[in-house]
């Protein structure tokens, strides 16, 4: 660094001079002049070749030189600012000498003359260093005023866009014609074209202001809160199914009603983003405020036999890190997973504390895949909506008096107790079956002749083991289906490889020739299922899930029980006292009805099978009942042994005082069972009840651990949640947890939350993001290509109470907006993607926007906003296809009637296997969060369109109120191009299909099967009275219409 | 079709301008999103692409989802029938995780694998008597037995080696190739999966999906049921002459439209429309194998005329190849045998082994052989432990995703070579480990792709199918 060379130095002096002078420009007009900035200039190129050795990840860092800092870049004399000849930075770059020239060869990418020369420029003029753009709080710039700003612009948005434009000598295309206008407005606000009426109106209205009174009709539809949900539920990864392995259904549609409502309600998107992080944080949350919480349990998650819960567990809180960061923050978090950021200043530690904030969650890690992973609320019908709420405090007081009761066990204790022969207190009709199954205990029940005493029962001398006829046969008195149940028992696994055989069976069949009554059943592998069924063919089921099974050959004590409430979540198993997550195949109610009186076959098939302590109760048991049954022999052990409390362990005085509590305490004892007969009530409501997955936080305080390569097995330091240093701090007085996290986001002095939504705002509308990477404003994203637009919005934003609409209607109201799309070759060739907006927005609208459009302009759809997911039509086979056998996605049932003509953000989406007429035109598989798709122009696109049945039942639909509608070829086809096009009809358009009707006609006038037979495709039955002919032709017509390209394009 | 030379002009304006605004990475591929034309946007691959001469143009991988035993079909380990229902020695498990399926048995009883192998060919590799055709062509084939994997279970392990990454998201080796290297045909796709009838573990639409690609570049699931692609056909009573006047109607408003409005958009839909209307030709006449000869048909099997069979899909992905597909990979489903293994396996190698064997020959006799590359193997192996009741002829096997077979072959790969060992257990690899990252770059290296220079900026990130950061090795020891 000592050697000079005279020429960078002449070169320093020459551009110090001009950089100077290009800096008091600067100051002068608020324009960007030639003078060096480092955001402009010098970042780009240190993130692009130097920061991956010489930038935030401490790890790979080399020569521990540090760029993206001026302390680290000065310190190691790297940069010398105002002497780039003193600057190591310089040489190196310059060096010919490959062992020394930086970028290294090896790494492949060299600096080209014009960055060196930038590096030179920028270190004599001073080396100034900036935080990167989007670091720094937006402050509202003043609006500029370029030539003709006053006649041209219609709002502030158009002074920016219009100062840009002349910048770069473009002109603006002039105002859209009325019709095409208002066809695009009511696309990007609402998903749908105009409602014919609408048009009308706004057409007639010559006013000045017209175009803004439309705009608020239009936002003011219910039709727009559900177009901006659909955004929103593509960034919150909202499906259907769980999305991995099984990929089951997944119930959580309340919250994605949630999301449309909200923006329905136009609600501040600052409360909107705290709900949704942290609602259930919020002083004593709504219902609605909880549901807003299934924001982050959209996440993919899995219930795979084998998986490891702990792995799962850092997958979960990794994508919601990610999901958070990309949605609100614009960062891509996940580069620091397993190091620290590459080019953003998030270091690894900084990931995992933001990953703490999402670490404390209740949720287990396996979903057991079920519809309702806990936790969720659950959403009564109306009839029970008041009990529900009585019994839930109800049921909450009974479980605190339980825990705070004194019991006044030790002096029962020193008064030398005897335990009667049943540790569960129960009466003679509740306890309806009791076979000890113990050598020398005689049960009064006829063992088969093959069974034998077992010699390997944890308690000496209990258990039988079956042999090769092994079956009995026991009196079980008459029931009901929607009865409480528990049936307890020892049992051991079979040596035999045996098939799924009957344990217990007390099933008989009902008139109608199908089962009626229960059973479980079991296997070697370990499982146990308990079914129950109506005689209707209905039955519910629980079955343990592969990583819950039994272990092979060896006694185990079960308790199955079944609360009598008639569903699926009402029936639990519990494996040696632990209740298991059950796998669930069908989601059936079934009917109350009696169950005769039917002997219980035990046993059947199952040699080599063992059997102890059978009791079956017609109750249903606490768990900490069944915690007795499990601990029986242990207890009677520890009663016996007469040992002074003293010299008791704490879990036996657990156990001893457990025992005192259930039995002999009046009180709780008491309590308990109200507790216990409440399940009851509690799961027929709970059967009948819409649930949805919410977010619940762990007592403890939230904490995560850095860890070694992102691998969960490799824990290394604790952290508590906090944010990235880059960013402001966690606002003083909030609690560290998803509500602190929740509040600092929505700081009006966060740099990013407000710019990020307004980018995406923006991008909904206008096609691409002021940041065109609307996922990433990190070193690595896009410049904006407006940046004091998008602050001006951001301000604007937060100002105005964080209003969505306001923003929306400021963009659509816009001069730029409102301009004619048409391109020249000039316009194509200066600005392709028209980001400058010399034109206004045209681009292929979206999946969901191209099927709601036909079926609209149909006038097949149905506007019912929110409920359950639908399944209109999807070709055959495509779950089966995929899908695992047992999962209960596998079979695709398609719905009829009006479920086939809802909007498609309602539509059923399986993640494994996404709706294919949409995945063809880039709608994502919601396995992960997106704010930007793609936007392809595939021959596979042409098909769905023409082909796919519910394109062309809406065809067939749009031609048959066509020929009601009018009488002659060109009134019809005129008025057919203003119902699919929404302007009046050219004369070109006239002749053309004028022209296919009369050919296609005659095509189908020879070929009567051909018509009927495309009449009948979809499931709306065609109109009886149309001649077959006409109709199959004008179908076509509608068809070919419904592929125009500006039916494809806003 | 009819292409005005002034729309030719602004498209290839279009197109220049692209280019020069973003020569590298997304930027480039974004062009095949907005002019989205397949022949156009990929047909040449990306630039610089090949990075050296290719030995393979084409890949073929038999895909065998559920993860079949390593033991009892090509990993030979004779010293275990000494080791009949003894633990596993803890010094061979040294504590290495296991599934939860398995991790609380009391003990991990050794099965060894019941069924006799036999020596083949000049190189005298031991194949078990299940695999008796692939067994007579193992001079051909380059038998990896040490591939090995972090994941341990089916979805996140079968994502991994599809994708280079466990969790969704991440392009597929099938659209990182045709994003690569474009197509060598026009009227089909470049990547096509055929899926077998379902049976056992599950398949994801992610596991022939384009990740961050362009999505022109996923790969398209050919069906054995109905249209072979998805809404292929005309509506009932829609024939092909009623489609054709509506289409040329359609496009004539079309170039209306493109005149008035200018926007190149609608110059590439008129295209795609055409292409469309071919591939109503083209497919059906790619998946009907009633022209086949008799003794080619013989060739695959019994089971070759029956749609969604692995013989069928073995005769398909010839065809394929022959049209130029680049990448084909047939997924056979129903190898996860945790129980009953030994009946299960049965099946499953009777599916497989004739067509697999046919598919070579197949393509050996049209002198194919040599630059179609052909892979066999699934996500992770099994246990020798048995997973549950264990005798001498009934046993069931956990995953095992430490060491596992999977043989290659064709497209400069080396014939009758054995490369890695496993330990007598086949339990931790003795010598040559091949992670799946390693493999993925052999397919790529042969493909004339140097996986460490096959980059894609996403998020920041130089992606790789390899990982961005991890390492990987060609396995040029199984190189031609």
């Amino acid at each position: 660094m000592n050697r000079r060379s005279w020429n960078t130095c002449l070169l320093g002096c020459l551009s110090l001079c001009l950089a100077v002078a290009a800096a008091v420009l600067d100051a002068q007009d608020g324009a960007r002049q030639s003078a060096i900035r480092f955001n402009n200039d010098i970042r780009p190129i240190l993130s692009e070749h130097c920061f991956a050795c010489h930038g935030p990840d401490s790890a790979s860092r080399e020569a521990d030189l540090r760029l993206d800092q001026r302390t680290g870049a000065l310190a190691s004399g790297a940069v010398v600012p105002g002497a780039a000849d003193e600057s190591e930075l310089i040489e190196r770059i310059m060096s010919d000498d490959p062992d020394l020239v930086m970028p290294p060869p090896a790494f492949g990418k060299p600096l080209d003359v014009r960055a060196k020369r930038l590096l030179t420029e920028w270190i004599d003029a001073g080396a100034p260093w900036e935080a990167h753009w989007a670091f720094i709080k937006p402050r509202r710039p003043d609006l500029p005023q370029p030539e003709g700003v006053r006649a041209w612009a219609r709002n502030p948005v158009d002074h920016f866009i219009l100062a840009e434009l002349r910048r770069r000598r473009l002109e603006p295309n002039d105002v859209a014609d009325r019709h095409a206008l208002a066809r695009r407005a009511a696309l990007d606000l609402t998903g749908l074209p105009p409602d014919p009426e609408l048009l009308g109106s706004f057409i007639a209205d010559e006013s000045a202001g017209a175009f803004d009174q439309y705009v608020d009709h239009l936002l003011g539809s219910s039709h727009a809160g559900e177009h901006r949900a659909r955004f929103w539920l593509d960034a919150a990864r909202y499906g259907d199914t769980h999305g991995m392995h099984v990929d089951n259904y997944r119930e959580i549609w309340p919250y994605r009603d949630w999301v449309i409502d909200a923006f329905n309600a136009n609600m501040p998107f600052d409360q909107f983003v705290v709900e949704q992080l942290a609602g259930d944080l919020l002083p004593n949350p709504t219902r609605a405020q909880q549901i807003a919480t299934g924001f982050s349990r959209c996440n993919i998650t899995t219930s795979e036999g084998g998986a490891i819960p702990a792995e799962l567990d850092v997958r979960y809180m990794v994508d919601r890190v990610e999901t958070m960061s990309t949605v609100f923050l614009g960062l891509t978090a996940g580069c620091a997973v397993c190091h620290d950021h590459k080019f953003d200043p998030i270091s690894q530690r900084e990931f995992y504390q933001l990953g703490a904030f999402f670490n404390n969650t209740t949720q287990p890690a396996m979903d057991g895949n079920k519809k309702d992973t806990p936790p969720v609320v659950a959403l009564p019908p109306e009839p029970f909506a008041v009990e529900w709420e009585a019994l839930q405090a109800r049921r909450r007081q009974w479980r605190s008096q339980l825990a705070t009761t004194e019991v006044a066990v030790r002096e029962w204790w020193d008064a030398r107790p005897a335990i009667p022969q049943h540790p569960v207190k129960a009466t003679d009709e509740e306890l309806v079956l009791w076979l000890p199954l113990s050598e020398g205990d005689s049960d009064g029940v006829a063992l088969p002749s093959s069974a034998t005493w077992a010699t390997d029962h944890p308690t000496a001398g209990r258990g039988m083991r079956f042999g090769g006829d092994g079956e009995m046969k026991v009196e079980f008195p008459p029931g009901r289906t929607d009865q409480a149940l528990t049936i307890s028992f020892w049992f051991r696994t079979p040596d035999r490889v045996l098939p799924a055989k009957d344990l217990f069976q007390r099933m008989t069949k009902s008139k109608a020739g199908k089962n009626l009554g229960w059973k479980i059943n079991s296997n070697s592998r370990g499982d146990v299922r308990f079914e129950i069924a109506d005689g209707t063919g209905k039955r519910i089921q629980g079955l343990l899930p592969d990583n819950e099974a039994l272990r092979p050959k060896s006694w185990q004590h079960v308790c199955v029980r079944y609360s009598g409430g008639q569903c699926t979540s009402s029936i639990s198993i519990l494996a040696n006292g632990r209740p298991a997550f059950l796998r669930n195949p069908n989601e059936e109610l079934i009917d109350a009805v009696d169950l005769p009186d039917t002997p219980l076959t035990i046993g059947k098939g199952l040699p080599t099978a063992g059997l102890s302590d059978v009791r079956v109760y017609r109750r249903f048991l606490s768990d900490e009942e069944v915690q007795l049954l499990v601990r029986e022999f242990e207890l009677n052990d520890v009663v016996q042994s007469g040992a002074a409390w003293a010299d008791l362990s704490p879990d036996q005085r657990d156990l001893i005082a457990l025992y005192y509590r259930l039995n002999l305490d009046k009180e709780t004892s008491q309590v308990a069972r109200e507790l216990a007969e409440s399940e009851l009530r509690r799961d027929y409501i709970y059967g009948r009840s819409t649930t949805t997955l919410v977010m619940q936080e762990r007592p403890s305080p939230p904490r995560a651990w850095v860890l070694e390569r992102g691998e969960y097995d490799q824990r290394r330091d604790q952290v508590r949640p906090d944010v990235p240093a880059v960013l402001p701090a966690l606002p003083a007085g909030q609690p560290r947890n998803r509500l602190g996290l929740a509040l600092w986001l929505v700081d009006p002095d966060h740099p990013l939350t407000a710019r990020v939504m307004v980018n995406r705002l923006w991008q909904s509308v206008i096609g691409s993001g002021l940041v065109q990477t609307s996922e990433d404003f990190g070193v690595m994203g896009s410049r904006p290509s407006h940046p004091e637009l998008l602050d001006w919005l951001a301000v604007e934003f937060v100002e105005s109470g964080w209003d969505v609409n306001h923003i929306l209607k400021l963009i659509v109201t816009s001069a730029a907006y409102r301009q004619s799309s048409r391109v020249t070759k000039e316009k194509l060739a200066a600005d392709a993607a028209n980001r400058f907006l010399a034109r206004g927005p045209r681009m292929r609208l979206d999946a969901e926007v191209l099927r709601d459009q036909a079926l609209a302009v149909s006038g097949l759809l149905v506007r019912q906003v929110g409920g359950p997911s639908v399944k209109p039509y999807q070709p055959s086979g495509l779950w089966n296809v995929v899908a695992i056998t047992g999962s209960n996605t596998r079979v695709f049932k398609r719905d009829s009637g009006d479920a086939l003509y809802r909007r498609s953000l309602y539509t059923f989406w399986k993640r494994t296997s996404p709706p294919p007429s949409l995945a063809a035109f880039n709608a994502p598989t919601r396995e992960q969060c997106t704010v930007r798709r793609e936007r392809t122009n595939t021959p596979i696109q042409a098909l769905v369109l023409m082909n796919d049945p519910q394109f062309v039942e809406a065809a067939r639909r749009l031609a048959e109120r066509t020929l009601a509608a009018r009488s002659d070829a060109v009134e019809r086809a005129g008025w057919m191009i203003r119902q699919v096009l929404c302007r009046p009809p050219s004369p070109a358009d006239i002749n053309d299909i004028t022209a296919a009707a009369a050919e296609l006609e005659q095509v189908f006038g020879h070929d009567k099967a051909a018509a009927e037979a495309l009449l009948q495709v979809g499931e709306s039955s065609p109109h009886g009275e149309l001649d077959p002919a006409q109709l199959a032709a004008w179908t076509m017509i509608a068809n070919m219409l419904m592929n125009r390209d500006d039916f494809l394009n806003k | 079709m009819n292409v005005h030379p002034i729309d030719e002009w602004i498209t290839q304006e279009t197109r220049r301008q692209f280019f020069g605004r973003a020569g590298k990475g997304l930027g480039a591929a974004a062009l095949a999103s907005l002019t989205g034309s397949r022949q156009e946007a990929s047909a040449s691959g990306r630039p610089g692409l090949p990075h050296f001469p290719p030995r393979a143009k084409r890949v073929i991988w038999l895909f065998m989802a559920g993860a079949p035993s390593q033991l009892d079909t090509f990993d030979y380990k004779p010293t275990m029938t000494d080791w009949f229902d003894q633990d596993l020695p803890p010094s061979v498990r040294k504590g290495q995780r296991l599934t939860t399926m398995t991790a609380s048995q009391p003990r991990f009883p050794i099965a060894p694998s019941m069924f006799q192998f036999e020596r083949h060919g000049a190189c005298g590799k031991a194949v078990s008597e299940l695999l008796p055709r692939t067994g007579s062509m193992a001079d051909d084939l380059a038998f990896i037995h040490t591939v090995w994997t972090e994941a341990i279970n089916h979805d996140p392990a079968i994502t991994y080696i599809q994708t280079g990454n466990q969790i969704p998201g991440k392009p597929t080796l099938g659209a990182w190739i045709s994003y690569g290297l474009g197509t060598l045909n026009r009227n089909l796709p470049e990547f096509i999966v055929l899926n077998c009838a379902p049976r056992g573990q599950a398949l994801y639409s992610r596991l022939w999906g384009s990740g961050f690609l362009p999505s022109i570049h996923a790969g398209v699931a050919f069906r054995a049921q109905g249209d072979p692609v998805l809404y292929l056909s005309n509506p009932n009573g829609v024939s092909d002459k009623a489609r054709r006047l509506m289409l040329d109607r359609l496009q004539a408003m079309n170039r209306r439209i493109f005149e008035s409005l200018g926007d190149p958009e609608t110059q590439t839909r008129i295209a795609q429309y055409e292409m469309a209307f071919r591939m109503q030709t083209a497919v059906p006449e790619l998946v009907d194998i009633s022209a086949e000869p008799q003794h080619v048909l013989d060739l695959y099997g019994e089971d070759v005329a029956k749609p969604g069979t692995f013989g069928h899909n073995c005769l398909l992905a010839r065809r394929m190849a022959e049209r130029g597909v680049r990448f084909v990979q047939i997924f056979h489903r129903g190898w996860d045998h945790h129980s009953g293994l030994p009946s299960n396996l049965r099946r499953q190698t009777k599916e497989v082994d004739q067509p697999a064997w046919a598919l070579i020959q197949d393509l050996k006799r049209r002198g194919m052989l040599d630059d179609t590359l052909v892979i066999w193997g699934g996500e992770f192996g099994r246990t020798i432990y048995s997973q549950g009741t264990l005798t001498k002829t009934n046993y069931g096997r956990d995953h095992h995703p430490r060491c596992y077979t999977m043989w290659m072959a064709g497209g400069g790969i080396k014939g009758g070579v054995t490369h890695g060992e496993t330990d007598e257990f086949s339990y931790n690899i003795v010598r040559d480990p091949v992670h799946i990252r390693d493999l993925n770059a052999t397919i790529l290296h042969q493909l004339g792709i140097d996986h460490a220079r096959f980059t894609v900026q996403h998020r920041g990130l130089d992606e790789r199918l390899t990982g961005v950061q991890e390492e990987a090795q060609v396995v040029r020891q199984i190189l031609a």
